[in-house]
């Protein structure tokens, strides 16, 4: 089914809007959610979250691409989750957010702009400034939490080569930041 | 945690906010991508299942009457499910039996049969390029040969094919890029009975 058709089986508010939704999305946004939480049983907790999430949003919503509208509201919850657990992290989100953490720049005495928003609207600009094949990396890695590997098999790029393009877009991100006086 | 790791926590939160053109676009590079290298990856079994199963599928049918000849339709046919031949092979050799899917390699470029079975489960690993060409026609002439799964009172084992670089796919589901995991056993509900080729397959295996 195409997005749009299952988006309309949400305004009319059909019962097989979620069992299409999860046929044609449910395997992406259960890896999603694993990657961040390396736990099965949360993993589909969340799942289900986004199910609810969505069926409350539609109508009123009305996302183009449903595949990328619904990654955003799992890898919410699943964050929220993530932030709330009290276990020492390990994996999942805590080794992308260690990644990340490559971009804070380092000078402590500058001002910044920390939640005034701005930082949205700069990282789609700054996404939009790398090339398509390194901005769908760096998307595939921090906002689908896909592993090296899986970005290597499905873009057909030596697991090296995809390190290298998330050290150079870290260390780009990081310049941008400093430049915003973000973060 | 430091004042460093909880901005970098809040730009991973952040992330969840860019355009879901970009979003969506990222997903749609790695399948062209994937399209392209796949002609090149085919020759070292790393493509992706579409063209896979399409150039397989194509090829093998192709030959399909001397491949019949030899083996198929001449032989006498197992009148076994596969769910009674994977029974029937625990007691072989060539099992492995695992307490957890996370034990199971998926990774390691070994081809195996996987099936869960009274809450273990067992693998078969196939150990010859012979036999990764005969599970390929097996899945190929499931596809085309599948029963409908619909009227079947029959309990299913969950069976998946992991083949070693991360994919996973299920002879119950029908051949689509949809249908193709990564680095999991998924839970799937079946859309479809595997052919006599998939039965016989592990029949030989064990045998």
């Amino acid at each position: 089914m195409e997005d749009h058709q299952i988006v309309d089986l949400y305004w009319s508010r059909s019962e097989s809007a979620i069992s299409e939704t999860d046929r044609k999305y449910g395997r992406m946004l259960n890896s999603i959610s694993l990657s961040l939480l390396s736990s099965r049983e949360d993993a589909e907790e969340c799942l289900n979250d986004t199910y609810v999430a969505a069926w409350n949003a539609m109508p009123k919503d009305r996302p183009t691409f449903l595949g990328a509208y619904l990654s955003k509201i799992i890898r919410r919850i699943s964050i929220s989750r993530f932030r709330s657990q009290h276990a020492q992290r390990r994996g999942g989100a805590a080794e992308l957010i260690e990644e990340l953490s490559e971009c804070i720049p380092d000078k402590s005495d500058v001002v910044c702009d920390y939640e005034n928003g701005r930082l949205a609207s700069v990282l789609d600009s700054f996404l939009l400034s790398l090339d398509k094949e390194k901005r769908a990396v760096f998307v595939r890695r921090y906002f689908y939490s896909q592993p090296i590997e899986q970005i290597s098999f499905e873009m057909g790029i030596k697991s090296g080569s995809v390190k290298s393009i998330l050290f150079r877009a870290r260390e780009s991100l990081r310049k941008t930041l400093e430049e915003e006086r973000l973060l | 945690m430091s004042e460093k790791m909880k901005k970098a926590e809040y730009l991973f939160c952040e992330l969840s906010g860019i355009d879901e053109r970009i979003a969506a676009e990222a997903i749609e590079e790695g399948g062209r991508e994937v399209r392209r290298a796949s002609k090149r990856a085919f020759v070292i079994l790393a493509a992706a299942l579409l063209l896979i199963s399409v150039t397989v599928g194509s090829f093998l049918i192709g030959n399909l009457e001397q491949l019949d000849d030899a083996d198929g339709k001449g032989s006498a046919s197992s009148t076994l499910t596969l769910t009674d031949a994977l029974t029937k092979a625990q007691s072989s050799d060539r099992v492995m039996t695992y307490k957890e899917p996370e034990d199971i390699a998926l990774f390691d470029g070994v081809t195996r049969i996987v099936w869960k079975d009274d809450g273990e489960y067992r693998a078969i690993a196939l150990s010859s390029t012979k036999e990764e060409k005969r599970l390929d026609r097996a899945m190929a002439l499931s596809f085309k040969n599948a029963l409908s799964v619909s009227g079947t009172d029959t309990e299913l084992t969950p069976v998946w094919i992991s083949y070693g670089d991360g994919r996973v796919v299920t002879p119950y589901l029908k051949d689509s890029v949809g249908n193709v995991g990564y680095g999991e056993l998924f839970d799937y509900d079946a859309e479809m009975i595997p052919s006599i080729e998939m039965t016989e397959l592990v029949e030989s295996l064990v045998s």
